[in-house]
């Protein structure tokens, strides 16, 4: 195993499928078809899709050269890209994924329950609001799955890239196939049009509406992935010669085509199945929860075909989850090998910690929507810390020497460069703090750090986090040793370029 | 279903769907030649 790790991908569409498994998650299924549909359609589609290739891909192009370079998981990679005393940067960045892989494992753990209740039929003619309180509150089968999805997240990542690569080729079919029987059934629902109508009509006013631009942003960021050091962990097993502008670029479009695809199953049945137009709208308006455990199970529950259409969109949103935790625990576990840790050690490790972790949000909804929360915010600002790398080390390097190498099938121009130095760094920036300054709304003390989902909260746990890092900075960045792919970098990075 | 939503969703169909496949097909065509 340690042999065919170190060899890396077996392919390099092995490396772009590792991508997208890890990118694809919830947010494509229950996130992306409502927030398209609520925001002006069309118009969204046509910002977010702005927003994916002059935002997330500039970042993600640079997140790819630092992990292939660094050849470390988060801390290491940061430490050897840009200097010792930026460690914490990466470091950071793996306490978030932690915080990230130890709720969202409960949220798969209720996507599997929900999986078994459309099996057995368990959520026909019961009060579907009622349901999912007892299904995310105090509920000893959800914090069993939730320790069922730990230990295969944990066995899976301790298999390596190869186990990854095996657990793909079947995750990322069943996934496919899935939405695309329930999105084939959701458009020749009679009266599916309305939906479609509503999820791609395109009013060029609409571009004038500054919330639209943010909303696509904010489904761009949490859904490709800049930010959450996935590209730099799975960068760090991709081949000497794998192309770091394509295999990108493809991580980015098959995000993007999934979420389409989840569009097309979801709001159809929505618009064609709710008993009024406003009573659709108000369905898309439900948040994610009541979108996909409330409102879809009770369309699934009347409509004809609604137990296999169940069936298809619970098995896909369950792959589209399991595969982004699996990386998510890579993301955690990777530093612990790095400091010498062996492999199964490093594992039992973050899997007791992510269990400690995760055991409050699997037992209470409010504590998940906490952690939920405050991630989002620090994601952000992980996003921030890979483009202010990038400018530290050069972007004109990164991009003429990294990005356009011998081996690459496409080259990337200037305007990379322009990008990842000034419009992502503002347009993320400007994300948080409008973000920010949402949630001073949302409840009556927005100051309070034990809140739910407060301005108050977010900044606490986000500058502890910050502060311990930068506290054990020197220590973190002395434990990082082991180091993936001796002798096979590429192209090896200068001694000269550290700063200290 | 009105034109401009039939219209819409073609081309945005096209770009992501045909981008992801035809980036797909180069990838391979550079791995073969490796």
């Amino acid at each position: 195993m340690e042999n065919d790790e170190k060899r890396g991908y077996s392919s390099q569409l092995a490396l772009a499928m590792s991508l997208i498994a890890g990118s694809v998650g919830t947010g494509n299924i229950w996130r992306f078809p409502r927030v398209a549909a609520t925001n002006g359609g069309g118009t969204f589609i046509v910002v977010w899709t702005i927003m994916m290739i002059i935002v997330c891909l500039p970042i993600m192009l640079g997140e790819h050269v630092i992990g292939r370079t660094s050849r470390h998981g988060t801390p290491g990679a940061f430490r050897d890209f840009i200097g010792k005393k930026y460690t914490w940067l990466g470091s950071v960045v793996a306490t978030i994924m932690a915080m990230v892989a130890a709720y969202y494992s409960a949220v798969v753990a209720w996507v599997a329950y929900y999986l078994g209740l459309s099996l057995t039929k368990g959520y026909y003619n019961v009060d579907k609001v009622e349901m999912f309180e007892s299904v995310s509150n105090g509920n000893i089968i959800t914090v069993l799955l939730f320790v069922l999805v730990l230990a295969i997240s944990a066995y899976i990542s301790y298999t390596g890239v190869k186990g990854i690569e095996k657990a793909n080729k079947i995750f990322l079919p069943v996934l496919l196939i899935c939405l695309v029987i329930a999105a084939i059934r959701a458009i020749t629902l009679p009266g599916a049009s309305v939906g479609l109508n509503y999820l791609f009509e395109f009013d060029p006013k609409e571009l004038l509406n500054y919330k639209i631009w943010l909303e696509g942003l904010t489904q761009a960021i949490w859904s490709a992935g800049p930010g959450w050091g996935l590209v730099i962990t799975l960068a760090v097993f991709s081949r000497a010669k794998s192309d770091v502008n394509l295999t990108t670029t493809i991580q980015v479009f098959g995000d993007a085509s999934v979420s389409l695809i989840a569009g097309l199953a979801v709001i159809p049945t929505i618009f064609a199945l709710a008993p009024t137009f406003e009573a659709a709208l108000e369905v898309t308006q439900s948040g994610n929860n009541g979108l996909t455990f409330i409102s879809m199970t009770q369309l699934f529950e009347t409509m004809p075909g609604g137990y296999i259409i169940s069936l298809a969109f619970f098995l896909s949103l369950l792959f589209a989850a399991l595969s982004s935790n699996i990386a998510h625990f890579m993301i955690v576990s990777l530093p612990f090998v790095d400091s010498g840790l062996a492999k199964k050690k490093a594992v039992i490790r973050v899997a007791l910690i992510l269990l400690i972790w995760g055991l409050p949000s699997a037992w209470n909804a409010t504590f998940l929507s906490n952690q939920d929360w405050v991630a989002g915010q620090m994601m952000l600002v992980g996003a921030l810390f890979s483009c202010y790398a990038i400018y530290k080390f050069g972007a004109k390097k990164v991009r003429e020497k990294f990005l356009n190498n011998p081996y690459t099938g496409f080259k990337i121009g200037k305007w990379w460069e322009f990008a990842i130095k000034i419009i992502s760094p503002l347009v993320v920036l400007v994300m948080l703090l409008w973000w920010s300054f949402q949630s001073i709304g949302w409840e009556a003390n927005w100051w309070n750090p034990l809140g739910i989902s407060n301005l108050g909260t977010f900044l606490a746990q986000g500058a502890l986090i910050i502060l311990v890092n930068i506290i054990f900075n020197d220590k973190i960045a002395d434990s990082v040793k082991h180091k993936y792919f001796d002798g096979e970098e590429f192209p090896p990075i200068p001694d000269n370029e550290f700063s200290d | 279903m009105s034109t401009n939503a039939i219209i819409m969703m073609v081309l945005i169909l096209t770009f992501f769907w045909g981008g992801f496949l035809a980036f797909i097909i180069k990838l391979q065509k550079i791995s073969k030649n490796q």
